[in-house]
């Protein structure tokens, strides 16, 4: 029920919200712009004023007002900053890690401040970026612990949007002007009356301390007329039916190279952007290196490192990068979340500096009929549902001893680790180990011992790695996980399965080869195709010659001496070798290039896409998809793969800026 | 010489050629085996014949410094000694790796069919063109050194 307050009453609001919550974050006019910042009184409130915007401008002036009308409590727009950042800083510590003078590393979390947050005057595109950040940092399989600490105790006092800015387009994309699902309470500015609807227990809570009446009949149709008027009078829109498909459509649309010409790279729109959500970490060790910290920071997909792995950047350049951001925003999201990623502040097109307007991109990349594309369409994927229980992801690893380290060739090792907690790790999966002050690599777990202790293979190559790879049997790490999906052993029973792996890709297969040769696994046949640089850098030569009895195995190196009895040549020419059954099983790991191959090979011969599986890599940086950071079109790699079937994967593997 | 055309069958270079053509082939060609381990060619030997795999596997070595380096294996279907038809010596040592049965050509007896008969010619050439290619292309694939460590962060 809608219940209405003089203008007078507002500071009960606010006395209210003080009561309930341990703070109160509201607007307030800082250094030329509408800042969201703790509020010590309503003085602080900027009334009369209002931002005007305009591509690429941003300007603090005076709100227009009727004759008779009091200045305006919230005439102002928005703001480069959002509830974003009270909810989810744009930097945070996350753990300390102490190595002790016996060589054990302790990892301490860094508790979550927390406190219990009003956050007044949220616009109805904000109220929407909110719940778009839920459904990312909380509903999916891990929750980010912190976040939903602050959101748990957070409450959202929303503003209806009667008159829009000049940038908005939120009735376009289902966010506004009317506040929508995640408020807790919504206030309408109308003259001299307030009215307030309270949509949540605590929204009700709040409003029971106010003196309040009943909205009149009238009023309530003045709000409606209000929000009917500001829906008619927005001077943008997108069309988001259909849009994922038509922007993947037209990857190599010319306008994406027309945008980078002018595209700074700077970062900003992903800044001010409400719900973008990626980010980096960083780790910081004290002189004498025996106390790290890694501290989170929101990281733009414009940067450099967002997508780098080993070294290679997969988006270096700034169309790759800003296509990247807009079939992400607009696109990938919806495969991902189950929704569209923009919510229509405009935020991003008054804060670049050169003005770029997303809603013109758009309307420019979708106008025409897609050209005729030399790559296969990309399947759109269905967003997994909000999962009701998810697991709180601390992103805090836990101390493991390394029990073994066993040689495999030159520059690679096998772990042996003790981790009982990720004892549940299934055949594909992987953990991501680190070293304090170092860093972090998600590596597949290749197995695991007698005694039931994990297998991680690790190559040494970046200096995380490297210090990896150079441990001795005692020496502690850091674990996080098991996380992404498995092979799909199951789908073996009765099949004929040819798993082809390439150098260290025989790792994250090593366990599911393992699974296949039980008996139980019911596979009817198993081939094995294997590659590798030479006959020294193949690990597990033992075990794979033992392999021999269960199944056909085939090797291959690219160069060898010349006593070398199987097979010089790429992988690919084992494939002639065997018969290659439409209704077998494929599963293949390796280099992406050497994937590609096979798998094209295998449809040539008419394999169906869905019996080929492939595992993916990209920047895994949290594992839990949280970060952001392993984005690959519609997928989240680290959530919905890595291990995916060639017919989801197939589109963007085979092009460049992915 | 001469061999039975069926013989002909399991070599892709002579796919498409019409009875006639497929007759006047088999009597060029020769059926030889070869025991695993022993040589086929050396690098630097003068190259007079060709040869088809019809079973077994051989393996291409160079040498490198004092060392034989194996660059690649052939299987059955897959032609070898492609020097035969050119006019330089062998520019790879071909070593038997399981005992094989090959389809042995005098290389300029095979080129003079070629130039006869240009229909037998297209279609050889047509082949070979496809199957060095392909060699081509999984060369360059070998030359990425795809499985070696990646690029350093
Ligand atoms: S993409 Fe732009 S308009 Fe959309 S939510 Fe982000 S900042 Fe706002
Ligand atoms: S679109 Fe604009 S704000 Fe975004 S990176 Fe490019 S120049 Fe910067």
């Amino acid at each position: 029920m809608i219940r209405a307050f003089e203008r007078a009453r507002l500071p009960e609001l606010y006395a209210a919200l003080s009561a309930a919550c341990d703070r109160v974050i509201g607007p307030t006019a800082r250094d030329g712009a509408i800042v969201l910042a703790e509020l010590a009184s309503l003085d602080e409130l900027p009334v009369g004023l209002r931002d005007q915007q305009a591509p690429g401008r941003y300007r603090l002036g005076e709100a227009k007002r009727a004759e008779g009308e009091p200045p305006p409590v919230f005439g102002y727009v928005n703001g480069p900053r959002s509830a974003k950042e009270w909810l989810f800083p744009s930097q945070e510590k996350l753990y300390t890690a102490e190595r002790r003078p016996d060589g054990r590393i302790g990892f301490s979390a860094v508790p979550t401040h927390a406190p219990s947050t009003a956050l007044l005057g949220v616009r109805a595109c904000d109220v929407a970026s909110v719940r778009k950040q839920d459904r990312i940092l909380l509903e999916g399989q891990h929750a980010d612990a912190r976040y939903a600490a602050r959101r748990e105790r957070a409450l959202l006092v929303a503003v209806s949007c009667l008159e829009p800015g000049e940038l908005c387009f939120c009735a376009s994309t289902g966010s506004g002007p009317k506040p929508g699902e995640g408020a807790d309470l919504v206030l309408s500015e109308l003259g001299e009356r307030f009215l307030i609807e309270a949509r949540t227990p605590e929204g009700e809570a709040v409003l029971s301390r106010l003196t309040t009446r009943e909205a009149s009949e009238e009023e309530t149709a003045e709000l409606e007329r209000g929000l009917a008027l500001a829906e008619a009078s927005m001077g943008r829109s997108i069309d988001i039916a259909g849009l994922p498909e038509k922007l993947y459509a037209r990857l190599d649309h010319p306008r994406w190279a027309e945008v980078a010409e002018r595209c700074l790279s700077c970062g900003n729109c992903t800044s001010v952007c409400p719900t973008c959500f990626c980010t980096d970490v960083v780790d910081e060790s004290d002189l004498d290196a025996t106390t790290s910290a890694r501290t989170r920071e929101w990281l733009s997909c414009f940067s450099a490192d967002h997508g780098k792995v080993h070294g290679f950047d997969p988006r270096p350049h700034t169309l790759d990068r800003y296509r990247q951001w807009l079939t992400h925003k607009l696109g990938g999201w919806v495969a991902q979340f189950g929704e569209t990623g923009c919510t229509g502040c405009g935020r991003c097109i008054a804060w670049c500096p050169v003005g770029i307007d997303i809603t013109e991109e758009v309307k420019a990349i979708v106008a025409e009929p897609a050209p005729a594309s030399r790559h296969a369409p990309l399947p759109m994927q269905v967003a997994p549902p909000p999962v009701a229980q998810p697991a709180l992801e601390q992103l805090l690893p836990r101390e493991a001893r390394v029990v073994e380290v066993v040689r495999e060739t030159d520059d690679v090792v096998t772990l042996v680790v003790d981790d009982p907690e990720g004892a549940g790790i299934e055949p594909g999966q992987f953990q991501m180990l680190s070293l304090p002050g170092l860093g972090e690599s998600a590596i597949s777990c290749s197995g695991r011992a007698p005694g039931g202790e994990l297998l991680h293979t690790v190559r040494g190559v970046g200096p995380t790695s490297r210090a990896i790879e150079a441990l001795a049997a005692g020496a502690s790490i850091g674990v996080r996980g098991p996380y992404g999906k498995r092979w799909p052993i199951e789908l073996a029973r009765g099949r004929v399965v040819t798993v082809v792996a390439g150098g260290l890709g025989i790792a994250p297969l090593r366990g599911a080869i393992r699974a296949l040769m039980v008996p139980a696994a019911g596979v009817h046949e198993l081939r094995l195709l294997l590659g590798a640089r030479s006959p020294e850098d193949l690990p597990f030569a033992e075990e794979i010659e033992a392999w021999r009895e269960h199944a056909r195995v085939e090797l291959t190196v690219d160069r060898a001496g010349p006593d070398w009895p199987h097979h010089v040549g790429v992988v690919t020419r084992l494939l002639p070798l065997i018969t290659l059954p439409p209704e077998g099983l494929y599963l293949s790991c390796g280099p992406e290039v050497m994937m590609r191959f096979v798998a094209n090979g295998l449809v040539a011969a008419g394999v169906p896409r869905e019996h080929v599986y492939v595992s993916t890599e990209r920047h895994m940086k949290c594992g839990a998809g949280l970060c952001g950071r392993c984005q690959h079109g519609p997928s989240i790699i680290c959530r919905d793969g890595p291990v995916f079937s060639y017919d989801r994967v197939e589109a963007l593997m085979a092009r460049e800026g992915f | 010489m001469s061999v039975d055309v069926a013989l002909l069958e399991g070599i892709p270079a002579f796919h498409g050629t019409n009875p006639t053509t497929r007759a006047a082939v088999a009597r060029l060609a020769e059926r030889v085996e070869a025991k695993a381990g022993s040589v086929l060619f050396h690098e630097g030997d003068p190259a007079t014949e060709v040869y088809f795999l019809l079973s077994g596997r051989i393996s291409l070595g160079m040498r490198v410094a004092q060392r034989e380096l194996l660059v690649l294996t052939l299987h059955a279907g897959e032609m070898t000694g492609w020097s035969g038809l050119l006019p330089h010596g062998r520019v790879a040592t071909a070593r038997v790796l399981d005992d094989a049965a090959l389809l042995r050509f005098d290389g300029q007896a095979l080129l003079d069919a070629c130039e006869a008969d240009h229909e037998l010619g297209y279609r050889v050439m047509r082949h070979l063109f496809g199957d060095l290619a392909r060699r081509l292309h999984d060369t360059r694939l070998q030359l990425m050194d795809v499985f070696g460590p990646a690029r350093k962060a």
